[in-house]
């Protein structure tokens, strides 16, 4: 590992309490300390947004970050946008009444620090075969929030289920801990979790689990488990790639 | 008479005794969590096969050197056998890695877990070819469902195993499945959607020696092989478990799983709201844990699926019930 990366992974929480201890006892194991990590009361919108809109910047300010919670695809087009997106909504239970947001197009993921973003929650980038989809339409108007500093983001195309095993699948597959090397890199990781943790169900009704990412960022692995590729500069969001992994049905 | 009555009750609570119920960590990885109590319910699946509810206990993983080297050969992985790190999801167990004189971290293995008894092999090509330059696949040669089929038929011996160890269907057809793995990407010369495909898998499932049916956590009861391009076989991982019936659990009529569903016993791993459910399906399924996971029993659970009504969306859901002990 060379000196001076700051391999700090963030863990952004919502309910799961295993999953978050999980998480901030296996990243640093891997030389990975955390630079943060928040829960319930303590997530807020601008955690997430982007600067320009007044977010604090903190999920930019880790190599590898994890929201775990909920998210929602909207129906409705934002006219604005001209397309429905997709949304994480941050509720506090001293203000119940109030429920903040967060487009799709709010946020803006990537830095010189932040290179890996994963949402393990729902529908963030629903897309067919499921009904309403609206990836497509964000991917086509550059209204993805990856940028080109992020190699790769992930979520869901799909429902899905919160699995308390993800902490442990997720940390084992990044850092080599299955012995198949194709599992290792970020995308193989994502794929073996879904794999590990998705009900498994036939036909349209399997989740789907999705990395974007840019074509040059396929064999990624996290820093000191392997090498990585910087993506090209000047891309547009209709160059990324979609690696979609189904759990195998019964 | 009073002897023999006290001896068949010895028996019984000996029996008992040896095949424990499925634990709280247990049930929640096996099917999911519990579910309310279901409001409305509709039964439109069909009658319930007369099977046994056999309950299998799973014979302790013994690590065999020879069988290892030997599988490592057949599948052209060369090195000696040695411990694998005990930070591996399926240790402990021992692991033949190829040496790889590059720094490149991909590797050839073969493994063998002493935790669940499963063998992994492990190719060393990433199966994701792609053309930076002109934003197109390099992916050729991968092989078709019933290509892929016919060469993990061929690989059944290198696993001790025969066709009849593999699970058939209620008509007699060999159980198994085919799933792709494939990357989208916006085709510049069209500007279309397209979707090429990088790998395919296929799927077989461990046959229950008293019927029913494997469901497969991750992997468990489960041989899957991995193709890419040129047809190479880029992964195994066989999770056949060596079962022994130690008990049986008491069947149950469509009234007595009725009643179970409308009192919230079954567990699911979705959370449906369970308003307005109809169970177009029921079967007896063994649910068997990944390779990952240490096992001990396998035990039978009612499978019931169907689709619920709510907020004016039709969702698929599937539920499952542990039949009382017999």
């Amino acid at each position: 590992m060379e000196r001076g990366l700051r391999r700090v992974p963030g863990v952004l929480i919502s309910p799961l309490r295993m999953i978050l201890q999980r998480c901030t006892r296996g990243f640093p194991a891997m030389g990975y300390p955390c630079q943060f990590r928040r829960g319930d009361d303590h997530c807020f919108a601008q955690d997430l947004i982007r600067p320009s809109l007044g977010g604090n910047g903190l999920f930019n300010s880790a190599n590898l970050v994890l929201f775990v919670g909920h998210s929602a695809a909207g129906k409705e087009t934002v006219l604005s946008l001209g397309h429905a997106q997709s949304y994480i909504p941050f509720y506090n239970s001293g203000f119940s009444s109030q429920m903040d947001w967060v487009g799709m197009n709010d946020m803006r993921l990537g830095s010189a620090t932040c290179k890996w973003a994963a949402f393990y929650s729902c529908n963030l980038f629903r897309d067919s075969p499921r009904a309403n989809p609206i990836y497509s339409s964000m991917k086509n108007l550059d209204h993805l929030a990856i940028t080109e500093d992020l190699h790769i983001m992930q979520a869901y195309a799909s429902e899905m289920s919160v699995h308390p095993d993800f902490s442990k699948h997720w940390p084992t597959a990044l850092h080599g801990g299955t012995g198949v090397a194709a599992n290792h890199t970020v995308l193989g990781a994502w794929r073996y979790v879904c794999d590990r943790t998705q009900p498994k169900e036939s036909g349209t009704s399997a989740n789907i689990s999705r990395s974007v990412y840019w074509p040059e960022c396929a064999g990624d692995f996290i820093y000191g488990y392997g090498p990585q590729t910087d993506p090209f500069p000047d891309r547009v969001q209709g160059e990324l790639l979609e690696d979609d992994q189904i759990a195998p049905p019964q | 008479m009073i002897i023999v009555g006290v001896a068949v009750r010895l028996i019984t609570c000996g029996h008992a005794a040896l095949v424990p119920r499925p634990g709280k960590d247990d049930l929640r990885r096996l099917v999911g969590d519990q579910i309310g109590d279901v409001k409305v319910l509709n039964w439109a699946a069909g009658d319930l096969e007369a099977t046994n509810l056999v309950i299998y206990k799973i014979e302790a993983p013994k690590y065999n050197r020879e069988q290892l080297l030997t599988l490592a050969k057949n599948l052209g992985v060369t090195g000696e056998p040695e411990r694998m790190p005990s930070s591996f999801s399926s240790a402990p167990g021992y692991w033949i890695k190829e040496a790889n004189p590059t720094n490149r971290p991909w590797f050839k293995a073969v493994s063998f877990s002493e935790k669940s008894g499963s063998y992994v092999f492990a190719g060393d090509e990433d199966d994701h070819r792609w053309d930076l330059k002109n934003h197109r696949p390099l992916v050729r040669g991968v092989p078709t469902a019933d290509e892929a089929l016919a060469k993990t038929l061929q690989l059944l011996p290198m696993f001790n195993l025969t066709t009849n160890d593999l699970e058939r269907t209620a008509e007699g057809k060999l159980r198994w499945r085919c799933t792709t793995d494939g990357t989208t990407y916006t085709d510049k010369t069209d500007g279309k959607k397209k979707r090429f495909i990088r790998r395919i898998n296929v799927m077989l499932w461990q046959r229950m020696p008293g019927g029913g049916s494997t469901f497969s956590i991750g992997g468990g009861g489960m041989l899957e092989a991995s193709y890419i391009s040129d047809g190479k076989l880029a992964q195994v991982e066989c999770v056949f478990r060596k079962l022994r019936p130690v008990g049986t659990a008491k069947l149950m009529n469509r009234n007595q799983i009725i009643q179970a569903l409308k009192r919230g016993d079954a567990r699911s791993f979705q959370m449906p709201s369970c308003q307005n459910l109809t169970i177009t399906n029921c079967s007896l399924v063994y649910p068997q844990l990944s390779g990952d996971h240490k096992q001990s029993f396998v035990w039978p659970f009612y499978a019931a699926s169907g689709f619920e009504i709510g907020d004016g969306e039709t969702n698929y859901v599937a539920f499952y019930l542990l039949p009382p002990s017999d």
